[in-house]
């Protein structure tokens, strides 16, 4: 069972919302997590593309912050994981108020954690205290769950870029609303955005076909530009333009780190006590030793999970080289389709790797997987070797395995065991599909 | 017939206080007009479960004519007897009265939002309040006979506009929803924004149902809650201001707080009453205890958002049966402050009154069952 | 084929170019020597022809074009052309250019802008994140140059393809006006709209043409006025203008004979109570609030009624290049009762 209560003075309320706001533009739930010095909200878009997360200090952003966790149930000790729709949660966190309610603006709230083991529902319990003695409370139901994280390897990534938001925004202004993907490269002293669609058009239809609109703009206009001339990457436009936005209105120096096309890219930023970061896959034509990977299919990216029920399937051969995922031209996919996805493909492609067969958001990056190290000692490192690394280089990887990747996930002690013995130990509580009135947030 | 004097004609200088009047009951396509020597009275309703009303009295207008056919006799004019009565679209005529001014360039995407459950609120978006603008302009309401259609002209420079409204037969139907005034058990005067604030805070959670809570003896001393919605449970309480931080506490400490904020813990202890109250009064029966608990249907509530937001005062009552009256009143004059006590010697002439009336949810046990009536 | 060119007062090509895709979703745009023409010719509704001046929206010594026939005559999605135009508001030079990419001809549009940046410290932040030693080098406000390409995807049209499109023609007019305010019109317009599909909506009454937006009764008369109605079961409404210009024709192109025999002259004299005296057409709502979306080039507007017929609107813009007018004229047919 898990405590957990805090409280937010109006400016982090704002940011809150902001950040709620940014959530949003990827999916429709976010996870919740709730550390002793930290709370993170995360998001995974459904096609497994995009993760983003902001995490929040428990000193700097909170008022308060008390966060605890007894045994039980729980598979880790040190935290605690939920998931909740985000339409509710900005239904209860909202931006600045209007001129007219100002007397009874928000002046302190408070949220507390119901994590009852013999009731039904579980409740996130929320308190806005305004002036004149108005007080709002809300309590939301939310669903237990297991997190997943991208994987990124700071230290590993080879080509760097920081800039103020604005003037990426101001690029991106002058790309068409339809156009799909962002290509950047560098060419002299010139830092080039693109924009594009990869649709295919008939003859007669290219007339309908999105304007194509490049951008150039100096080096300079950069903090910090160390990017191999002429290395194509391109993204996905909306999650870009989703990040852009939110870092402009935090005001916070945007950084993007990455290595090179298919292996994915991190943008982050900080501020005032949250920490932004957003990792989203890439597409471009590839480099030779990359033959998986078409530039065409969007790879997923790859996940760390938090200590979840989970079975462990361990099948860790090594693995062919010469396999193509099946291009996707489209890269959304239904959220529900995922877990069946996942056991189907599995066994039919009887791809020799480590896979993961669970119940949760996640489904195993399969394009990556020819990069996985095979392990068979470990299941705390099996989780690893399914993380993606941004060498993508079998030996670098390797080194890569040591304390570094350590760093994100700073410890999992018996994780397996509570795993193991508990099997599908923890039970939502109750399935937010199953509450009535959900066609209201299809 | 046109050299005939009409039964009635109104001049308005302000066709905007006439539209945000009539708006807030513009819930329904359809309204009940009455024609009296007093004002003109415009009822909407529906499913008989809520009623909104507007009185224009006849202060309103520049000019207000009306001459009853039967009643030229001085002796006659007593009775009143004979008061036109007849149903419109309201819908049309809403959309009428949005055409004069249509030319202020300040506000051309103001007309369409308009129609959005939140219109802003008219005496701060409104170009009208520009002196220089309201010359050469006017708005006219006629009716020349029985059957006739209502006539609306608007008058601007260079310009006229004439809008005849087909009357139809009122049904005989219309039926106020009876407030039992002699069995009032709650009357409760406040800012309509504080009320327009909880029911927008409510509605972002789609609730089923609003439950009102009020109690004179422990707080929270005014609660309203929305429940039955996807995935959540909202409350707005109005409760005593206080001090900083002990609010939080589950335990107030109240000699700490005595220690720190003097005036405000007396203050708690001499009014049981919510701080943004001006009136009240809860006087439960005997057989409900001390608190008051009444559930009503929250879409039919939320069909008087728009009054709500344009009003700037609002008493709030609720009688032995369950039927909540809310009444607002629209200040034209200190639309934009909203912090002048009203009837203090001021020339109140452009004050509306709109009146809502609504059926309670039949309650069965403290809402629990609320859920389940609605389904 | 090659064209290219600097584009001078690109806010009135944008705004143009907004106008016409109000009305079309392509534009057949035609380039010769002085003169540009935009043609917009929807399945349904109105039709536009317009001609500049090269010179109202091109830099006429950087005008250039070479053609086997003396013109290029492109298709053109003028809504994303209008869009990328967006893109030149404010800048230094920005030029337009026919070129290919593949087998796909495009108009190039290239657009250099300068901007200046804030100084020192723009964002006032101090981010612990950023990597490397110490601060980067800050400089006081510096230029900063922003080049921006769009590539908008056209066809070009053979001179063959496009024999077949003429001009409209139509009977000299019964009436002739200068339109009041556009702003106005459109907005009693749009409202006499709404006014109209609110009153089948609610009332059910649909009539056989399903989807389709109202017809509104526009009708003038040789006396200044003009007049807007529409009637619903529930409603009549009209807006009647007064004190307009019936504009004198000019007096070089016809005779006093030929002049006193026009159909207006003969509207003239009847009084402005008769009914008579009212040249109508009937307009789809819908399509009569795009047209007048020209208003945003603050145009003057002559409206020629043909009753029962036609609405023809000529567009002037405002200013005069090199003494040549720029004129817009939309063909507007009149819907039986």
């Amino acid at each position: 069972m898990a405590t957990l209560s805090f409280s937010l003075a109006p400016p982090a309320l704002l940011q809150l919302h902001d950040a709620l706001i940014c959530l949003a533009k990827f999916h429709d739930t976010v996870a919740i997590e709730a550390e002793f010095d930290l709370l993170r909200l995360s998001v995974l878009n459904s096609s497994k593309t995009a993760y983003s997360a902001f995490v929040f200090d428990a000193d700097s952003f909170f008022e308060t912050y008390a966060f605890g966790i007894s045994g039980g149930r729980n598979a880790r000790p040190d935290k605690f994981a939920c998931q909740l729709y985000l339409k509710a949660l900005l239904s209860v966190f909202k931006g600045r108020a209007s001129g007219r309610d100002k007397d009874t603006a928000v002046e302190r709230c408070e949220v507390e954690l119901h994590d009852e083991t013999d009731e039904t529902e579980c409740r996130l319990v929320i308190r806005m205290v305004c002036g004149l003695g108005v007080i709002k409370s809300y309590k939301l139901t939310y669903e237990q769950t297991t997190v997943n994280h991208a994987v990124f390897d700071r230290n590993k990534t080879l080509n760097q870029w920081s800039i103020d938001p604005k003037f990426i925004r101001e690029i991106t202004d002058h790309f068409s609303p339809s156009a799909e993907q962002l290509d950047v490269y560098s060419d002299g002293g010139k830092a080039i955005f693109t924009s594009f669609t990869t649709k295919i058009t008939d003859g007669k239809e290219v007339l309908r076909q999105p304007v194509h609109t490049s951008v150039a703009i100096d080096k300079r206009d950069f903090e910090l530009f160390i990017v191999e001339d002429n290395l194509h990457v391109a993204i996905a436009l909306k999650d870009f333009k989703a990040i852009i936005a939110h870092a402009e209105t935090a005001g916070a120096m945007i950084t993007a780190r990455y290595t090179r096309p298919c292996r994915p890219l991190q943008l982050s930023y900080g501020f005032k006590g949250v920490k932004s970061e957003f990792t989203l896959m890439t597409r471009g034509e590839s480099s030779g030793d990359d033959t998986s990977t078409s530039s065409h299919a969007v790879p997923e990216l790859s996940a760390r999970q938090t200590p979840a029920p989970v079975q462990f399937t361990q099948s860790n051969a090594p693995s062919k080289t010469d396999h193509m995922p099946p291009p996707r031209s489209r890269s959304i996919r239904p959220l529900t389709g995922t877990s069946t996805r996942a056991t189907e493909t599995n066994p039919d492609s009887q791809r020799p790797s480590a896979s993961i067969n669970f119940d949760s958001l996640f489904v195993p990056a399969d394009d990556d997987r020819q990069w996985d190290v095979p392990n068979e000692e470990e299941e705390e490192e099996a989780e690893d070797v399914l993380g993606w690394d941004a060498t993508a280089d079998q030996d670098t990887f390797n080194a890569s395995l040591g304390p570094r990747l350590q760093d994100n996930e700073p410890r999992m002690p018996t994780q397996d065991a509570t795993s193991r013995d508990e099997e599908m130990g923890i039970p939502p509580t109750q399935r937010i599909s199953q509450l009535h009135g959900l066609g209201l947030f299809d | 017939m046109a050299d005939a004097e009409p039964i009635f004609t109104a001049v308005s200088s302000n066709a905007h206080h006439l539209y945000t009047s009539l708006q807030c009951i513009g819930f329904a396509p359809k309204a009940t007009v009455q024609i009296t020597s007093d004002g003109i009275r415009f009822s909407a309703e529906e499913s008989r479960v809520v009623q909104g009303l507007v009185f224009l009295d006849k202060a309103l207008f520049t000019s207000y004519t009306f001459n009853p056919p039967n009643t030229r006799n001085e002796e006659d004019q007593e009775n009143n007897s004979y008061n036109p009565c007849f149903v419109v679209s309201l819908s049309a005529l809403l959309e009428t009265l949005k055409i004069f001014g249509v030319n202020d360039s300040s506000a051309p995407n103001a007309p369409n939002r308009a129609t959005s459950v939140q219109p802003s609120n008219p005496a701060t978006s409104s170009a009208f309040t520009t002196p220089a603008l309201l010359l050469d302009r006017s708005c006219t309401l006629q009716y020349f006979q029985d059957g006739s259609p209502l006539s609306i002209t608007l008058t601007e420079t260079g310009v006229k506009t004439t809008c005849e409204l087909t009357t139809y037969e009122a049904d005989g139907g219309e039926m106020d929803i009876p407030l039992q005034r002699d069995a009032i058990i709650m009357k409760i005067i406040m800012r309509s924004a504080w009320l327009h604030n909880a029911v927008t805070e409510l509605g972002a959670t789609s609730p089923t149902a609003l439950k009102i809570s009020a109690s004179a003896q422990e707080e929270p001393f005014l609660a309203l809650s929305g429940s039955g919605g996807p995935f959540s449970e909202s409350t707005v309480e109005f409760s005593v201001e206080q001090g900083s931080s002990t609010n939080a506490a589950p335990q107030p400490y109240h000699k700490v707080l005595a220690d720190d904020g003097t005036s405000r813990a007396r203050a708690k202890r001499a009014k049981l009453a919510p701080t943004v109250t001006e009136t009240f009064l809860v006087s439960p029966p005997s057989s409900m205890g001390s608190r008051i608990t009444q559930s009503y249907r929250f879409a039919l509530i939320q069909k008087a958002t728009r009054a709500m937001a344009a009003a700037n005062k609002v008493s709030i009552r609720g009688d032995r049966q369950g039927v909540l009256s809310l009444q607002f009143m629209i200040d034209f004059d200190n639309g934009a402050t909203g912090n002048v006590r009203p009837g203090g010697g001021s020339i109140c002439s452009a004050v509306t009154f709109v009146d809502f009336r609504f059926v309670p949810l039949l309650d069965e046990e403290d809402g629990e069952g609320v859920g389940n009536l609605l389904e | 084929m090659r064209f290219r060119s600097q584009l001078t007062n690109i806010a009135t090509f944008t705004k143009l170019t907004a106008s016409l895709s109000s009305l079309g979703k392509v534009c057949w745009m035609r380039l010769e020597d002085g003169v540009v023409r935009f043609t917009i010719i929807p399945d349904q509704g109105t039709q536009v022809w317009a001609q500049l001046p090269v010179d109202a929206i091109f830099e006429e010594n950087t005008y250039f074009l070479e053609a086997n026939s003396g013109v290029v005559n492109l298709e053109v999605p003028v809504g994303a052309l209008h869009r990328a135009l967006r893109s030149a508001a404010g800048a230094t030079t920005a030029q337009i250019r026919l070129t290919k990419k593949g087998n796909i001809p495009l108009l190039a549009l290239t657009v250099l802008a300068s901007s200046w940046t804030a100084g020192s410290n723009a964002l006032g932040v101090t981010d612990a994140d950023r990597p490397g030693q110490g601060p980067p080098e800050r400089s006081g406000p510096r230029e900063r140059e922003t080049l921006i390409v769009q590539e908008i995807p056209v066809k070009v049209l053979h001179e063959s393809a496009i024999d077949g499109l003429h001009e409209p023609r139509c009977r000299d007019p019964d009436v002739h006006i200068i339109l009041p305010s556009l702003i106005q019109l459109k907005s009693i317009s749009e409202r006499f709209t709404k006014l109209a599909t609110d009153a089948t909506a609610t009332s059910g009454s649909v009539t056989g043409l399903g989807a389709s937006s109202p017809r509104l009764e526009l009708s003038a008369n040789m006396h200044g006025s003009l007049r807007l109605a529409i009637a619903t079961d529930s409603l009549r409404i009209s807006s009647v203008w007064t004190d307009l210009v019936n504009p004198p024709l000019d007096p070089g192109q016809l005779s006093q004979t030929e002049i006193e025999q026009l159909p207006s002259e003969r509207m003239r004299a009847l009084s402005d109570n008769d009914e008579a005296a009212w040249a109508k057409v009937r307009i789809d709502g819908k399509d009569w609030g795009r047209v007048l979306s020209v208003g945003r080039l603050s145009p003057k507007v002559v409206a020629c009624f043909v009753h029962e017929t036609a609405l023809i609107l000529y567009v002037y813009l405002p200013g005069s290049w090199n003494g040549e007018d720029s004129c817009l004229t939309y063909y507007i047919n009149s819907y039986a009762a």
